[in-house]
């Protein structure tokens, strides 16, 4: 008797088993397009990066990578593209962290209108915004017309660090907004309640509660502000008006893509650029855990980081 | 006592309260506004308006270049959803199912790949790959370029889903005779139903809305992004009757989803509650 039921369940589990490799045998498409159009073109940029031709024949080189780590002119491309990217971050964590905080004060029915008319500009298409930007600020725009009769000297605002910051502002405010927002939401009112109940003032709680649990929503947006705005390329080139000045690391990745139809020195920019966003991005992580672990390292259950996954999710939400 | 906190803190922000969120409005939808209005305007003028009139919307729809645009637009963002939603939705099942769950994390983590690399890199990296197969760039390359970028977020959006997902439900399904095949189409599929909505969703605006990529990668295929970016000295009216039309299509279709979602967590709500009262 028990002898045919351990039969009866070793059968009834091989089935399983069987059924699973069936359910797992879905993912071969999958896989298939993740190993040849995520992996491989990784490992073609690389490869690429290494070689150069020249009379018909490929050989392996650093020269495409000399070229531009010996010349100032990158560094002076590459620290000018991180160079704004911080300053529309900051900006942008000035502007979307009071917002945030109101947001997610505000009953539930007002929330989900704000957030509605928040993804409404995100879903538009970036082109279209940019384009509706510029025409504003050049010549013969509103804002423009505005500031020169208000006696602002210049007729087209394009090509200032006021049209690029503020176009930047204006595209990436929402990825700062909903990251600290979500957080804001996760931060349990049980907290703030007790830490008014023990006697601090409604600053004093912002300070020491609310703040410190909503630095990862900050951090997470921080990452999705920071990136995208340091390697765009749509925003300079309409900005800048052909103002030289203006060409950031975006810019010249296309110049030598498609302009110059030298993908080999292309692709050495795009590893470089790689290799940058590991290295900023780990230290923001790095960042991210001394706020969070240290400080309140009981608490970390309650708390869940921005990954990737929240970034993406936040992107269209 | 909570009432009077509450109403302690209101008081104290009122008037912050009141206008920064409006205020902070007012500056994503400024622009927006003024170029729709503008759109109606008979010349060209941004600022000065001299007539009410139809006439670039006609001009949009006459331009056979625009048109074409939105048509390759919405034929690969419809055909690059329905190849990854699917793709995805089963992937998802399938490494959820996996035995071991190192393969699984690697899976994701390359999957999370072209989420987190800047969409430069990814478009770099997709027409190296395509030129090394000597593959003409044009509409199929668009459409691959599209598929591979648009699946990974269906996989995040249905993955977390399938893997909270009692599996019991379907080893009930199976011993009450269901085939496996069966299993996946008529339990878990349905289950997953709203994820995998999401994350169609999620994949068509990426799609539509892409430009880098389908710069990099579509030759002389144009979407919208591209049409607007190639006419770069000469932006004609047109595109802001473009944007009117695109942005007022986008409005409705949030506004209905908002709409359903606030429904359906009411709805959910009214339910846990009925519930918890039994």
């Amino acid at each position: 008797m028990a002898f045919s039921n351990v039969n009866a369940y070793k059968s009834t589990k091989l089935r399983f088993k069987m059924k699973f490799s069936f359910f797992s045998s879905l993912s071969i498409p999958l896989i298939f397009i993740l190993l040849f159009l995520v992996i491989l073109p990784f490992l073609f940029i690389l490869f690429y990066s290494f070689i150069n031709v020249r009379n018909n024949k490929i050989y392996l080189t650093i020269e495409n990578f000399s070229r531009f780590l010996s010349n100032p002119d990158f560094y002076k491309v590459l620290g000018l593209s991180l160079y704004y990217a911080l300053i529309c971050t900051i900006l942008c964590i000035i502007l979307a962290y009071p917002f945030a905080y109101f947001m997610a004060k505000c009953s539930p029915k007002v929330r989900n209108i704000v957030n509605m008319f928040i993804t409404l500009p995100m879903w538009t298409n970036l082109l279209l915004r940019v384009v509706a930007w510029k025409q504003l600020l050049d010549e013969g725009g509103i804002i423009s017309t505005a500031l020169h009769a208000l006696g602002y000297g210049k007729t087209t605002l394009l090509g200032t660090d006021l049209a690029v910051i503020l176009v930047m502002v204006y595209i990436y405010l929402p990825f700062m907004i909903l990251p600290i927002y979500t957080q804001l939401l996760k931060i349990e009112n049980n907290l703030k309640e007790a830490s008014k109940d023990l006697g601090a003032s409604s600053f004093k709680t912002f300070c020491k509660v609310t703040f410190p649990l909503s630095i990862p929503g900050v951090i997470s947006g921080f990452t999705m502000v920071f990136l995208p705005a340091a390697t765009t390329l749509v925003i300079p080139k309409y900005m800048s008006d052909g103002n030289p000045k203006y060409t950031f690391i975006g810019q010249m990745i296309e110049s030598y893509f498609i302009n110059a139809d030298n993908r080999y020195a292309g692709s050495a920019i795009a590893v470089i650029l790689t290799i940058v966003i590991i290295v900023t991005s780990f230290i923001v992580n790095r960042l991210d855990r001394t706020n969070v672990t240290d400080k309140n390292p009981k608490k970390k259950s309650t708390i869940v980081v921005g990954s990737e996954e929240d970034r993406a999710s936040y992107e269209k939400q | 006592m909570k009432s009077n906190r509450r109403y302690h803190h209101k008081r104290k922000f009122s008037i912050f309260y009141y206008f920064y969120i409006p205020l902070i409005m007012l500056f994503f939808y400024l622009p927006i506004i003024i170029i729709i209005i503008f759109s109606f305007n008979e010349g060209t003028s941004l600022v000065r308006w001299t007539n009410f009139s139809f006439h670039w919307y006609e001009e949009l729809f006459k331009d056979r270049i625009i048109m074409e645009a939105v048509q390759t637009t919405v034929i690969v963002a419809l055909l690059a959803t329905a190849i990854s939603t699917v793709i995805g939705t089963f992937g998802a099942i399938g490494i959820a199912t996996y035995k071991r769950k190192r393969a699984t994390n690697l899976i994701l983590s390359i999957n999370n790949l072209p989420l987190i690399t800047p969409d430069i890199v990814t478009a770099v990296a997709l027409s190296v790959l395509f030129a090394g197969f000597s593959m003409k760039s044009g509409f199929q390359t668009m459409l691959l370029a599209h598929i591979a970028f648009c699946t990974p977020y269906v996989i995040i959006s249905v993955y977390p889903k399938m893997a909270s997902m009692d599996k019991n439900l379907i080893e009930a399904a199976m011993d009450l005779g269901a085939t496996s095949r069966s299993a996946v189409f008529k339990v878990i599929i349905p289950e997953l139903l709203p994820s995998i909505l999401s994350g169609a969703i999620m994949a068509f605006t990426m799609s539509f809305d892409d430009f880098i990529i389908s710069y990099f990668v579509g030759g002389n295929t144009m979407n919208i992004s591209t049409y607007i970016y190639a006419s770069f000295k000469k932006a004609k009216p047109t595109v802001n009757a473009l944007m009117t039309i695109i942005f007022l299509v986008l409005m409705v279709l949030v506004f209905l989803s908002t709409l359903l979602s606030m429904k359906s967590k009411g709805e959910s709500m009214k339910r846990r509650k009925t519930h918890e009262k039994k």
